[in-house]
């Protein structure tokens, strides 16, 4: 606030009022003599033809605006007065598109395991994020996720993430689509990218004493920095917590699936009644219950997304860039060359950075003068 | 360390010891021509310069080697090559605009803050995540490095700006800076650039995260401060523009803007967690 005030306080009373500030603007760029004060002016003996110094400023860039008999007026980056529409233009689309976005956009997360079908249903996502004024976000097809396939760099951090999904629409034609990290699949107008978020599924069979058994998937995660997998579940429709780690290849520690162990510690509320080791097939029994391990696969997050065209927002991107270009790298110029009887001046217009681009009189100077 | 090459890693390593070494010299050239008003030794100063870049560019090459990615994902990678980037934007445009060569006195003092935590740093191994690999990266990067250079130029020019303002004709070092209109105009000059290129960082990283993750914003950590950051730059801009803010006034509030701007560039990243943290390990 201190700051605040320190900063502000000189010129609350002085803010312009917008048309004030529009007189201003077109007075600035109007195309008349220099008024004192925003000009850089110079002065110099030449006795140079005209046309020759005409041709000199030409070869500078600039344009020949207006010529009298004893007054010439060039300007430079004409387009560049535009710059600041231009660059606020765009800004106003870009905020448009996030109110767009806002409104309309669908995003929805699932976890697919291999071999899964995700029925496209809005009801179906593990969790979905719809603009305020969406209600559903239906696909529309059905995603099967074929294979996924994970690999590592030396240190053990992830290179590359593929999804080979299948994709199937409502009149039962099929489609492969291979998804990867930063490469999108468009399918009906719904984009799918692939999430960092993977790992190892480990599928169980428990057979509770006189129950009917109960198949359970567990989507473990990857522990961070560590070659092996982990989770805490409950165990559905029971009264168990099962405490997984699980090493796709206990020998050699690598994250590929080639020499599993399961760690296992099972709980009965706070109580852990059993804690011990399983190969893919082992079979364990624990207070009165029969639990298998009966398979391994991976699991993968798919993110679908529907949202505001692409091409606006880079078009309004494209735009914001374009004006600040023209106004910081392009500035408007406007050169006046009046001649006197034994005397040329040079003034030079600039609405910003007057004294960083003053030097240009002087190289105007010396060239104008070694024209004669 | 995984697969490191312990000879390039030694390289590497005297590298470094000679870039800092040779970049402190230059700082005490400029603090010698600051004290004993000499002009000769601004040119040694420039030249010392201009040679730790050869080495400082050497060793980023080697690690960039290493690593097998740009120097873009630890803390001794990000400030290193930053420290970089700055002394060659600073030579770049000093031939260009001769009267910001004196600056080198501010900027070299940064740099070798910069380099000192480059020091303190544990180069480490990290290979580039899928996200990574992004036609989009080389503009967020680069153009972030580029404002940041800029940037703390225009902080240099504030500093000497306020000093001047302070000391006028008390030194020769003050009378020989550019006159304090001229100093505060390379201050504007220096701001307009870095939020031109903080601008194109910010579009370049939201094109990114649309085709990573399929969102163009997500109000992560560093988002968001670099959100503040631009507006702040634009903010100064707008009240240079059209409340006349100049002089001293402008010089603190480019100060302010500086340590936004290093707060979402060095210590954001690094500190909090975001998506931008996974990698900034």
């Amino acid at each position: 606030m201190v700051f605040a005030t320190y900063f502000f306080s000189p010129y609350v009373f002085r803010i312009y009022p917008i048309f004030t500030f529009y007189k201003e603007y077109k007075k600035k760029y109007a195309c008349n003599f220099p008024k004192e004060g925003s000009w850089s002016s110079i002065f110099l003996n030449s006795h140079a033809e005209l046309d020759r110094i005409v041709s000199l400023i030409k070869k500078r860039g600039y344009a020949l605006e207006k010529r009298e008999a004893n007054l010439l007026i060039f300007v430079k980056n004409s387009f560049s007065k535009w710059g600041t529409f231009i660059f606020h233009l765009g800004l106003f689309l870009l905020i448009l598109a996030g109110f767009m976005a806002l409104g309309f956009q669908k995003r929805g997360y699932v976890q697919l395991i291999e071999g899964d079908l995700f029925s496209g249903k809005h009801t179906d996502f593990l969790v979905s994020e719809l603009g305020i004024f969406q209600k559903r976000f239906d696909l529309g097809f059905k995603t099967y996720l074929a294979h996924f396939f994970h690999e590592y760099w030396d240190t053990g951090e992830v290179k590359e993430l593929k999804s080979y999904l299948l994709l199937v629409d409502e009149k039962g034609n099929r489609y492969k689509k291979v998804l990867s990290v930063n490469q999108p699949v468009k399918f009906q107008g719904i984009n799918i990218y692939q999430s960092m978020n993977y790992g190892y599924t480990v599928s169980f069979i428990l057979e509770p004493e006189n129950q009917e058994k109960i198949v359970s998937h567990f989507m473990l995660n990857r522990a961070t920095n560590k070659p092996y997998f982990e989770g805490f579940f409950d165990y559905p429709n029971t009264k168990y917590f099962f405490k997984l780690l699980f090493y796709p290849d206990i020998e050699f520690k690598s994250l590929y699936l080639k020499n599993p162990k399961l760690f296992l510690q099972i709980f009965d509320g706070n109580k852990m009644i059993y804690e011990g080791q399983m190969k893919l097939g082992d079979i364990i029994f624990f207070d009165k219950n029969r639990l298998q391990f009966f398979n391994v696969s991976m699991w993968t997050g798919l993110v679908f997304v529907q949202n505001v065209d692409i091409y606006p927002i880079y078009f309004a991107f494209l735009l914001s860039l374009l004006g600040l270009l023209l106004i910081y790298l392009f500035p408007y110029k406007q050169l006046f060359i009046k001649i006197y009887d034994d005397q040329i001046m040079l003034s030079l217009y600039v609405p910003k950075f007057k004294h960083l681009t003053s030097y240009e009189l002087e190289i105007l100077k010396s060239e104008i003068e070694c024209l004669v | 360390m995984f697969g490191i090459n312990t000879m390039s890693f030694e390289i590497f390593i005297y590298l470094y010891g000679i870039t800092f070494i040779i970049y402190f010299l230059s700082f005490l050239f400029y603090v010698y021509n600051f004290l004993f008003e000499k002009d000769k030794v601004l040119k040694f100063a420039m030249l010392l310069l201009s040679l730790g870049l050869i080495p400082h560019g050497l060793g980023i090459l080697i690690m960039w080697f290493i690593t097998g990615h740009g120097p873009y994902l630890t803390k001794h990678e990000v400030i290193s090559s930053n420290v970089w980037l700055i002394i060659f934007v600073f030579l770049f445009l000093s031939n260009r605009y001769p009267g910001i060569k004196r600056a080198g006195l501010i900027v070299s003092a940064i740099c070798l803050i910069l380099m000192m935590f480059v020091f303190l740093t544990t180069p480490k191994i990290v290979r580039t995540s899928p996200t990574l690999k992004s036609f989009w990266l080389i503009f967020h990067v680069l153009f972030n490095k580029l404002a940041a250079a800029t940037i703390v130029l225009a902080l240099a020019f504030s500093v000497l700006y306020i000093l001047k303002e302070r000391n006028e004709g008390k030194s020769h070092f003050y009378k020989k800076l550019p006159p304090l209109p001229v100093l505060d105009e390379y201050v504007y000059r220096f701001m307009s650039l870095t939020f031109v290129f903080w601008t194109i960082t910010i579009v370049a990283g939201s094109m990114w995260a649309n085709q990573a993750w399929g969102s163009y914003w997500s109000w992560d950590p560093v988002e968001v401060w670099s959100l503040i950051t631009w507006l702040f730059i634009g903010l100064y801009l707008h009240l240079r523009h059209f409340l006349r803010l100049r002089g001293k006034r402008s010089a603190y509030f480019v100060i302010l803007c500086f340590i936004i701007s290093f707060l979402t560039i060095f210590l954001i990243p690094f500190v909090v967690e975001s998506l931008h943290s996974v990698y900034f390990k």
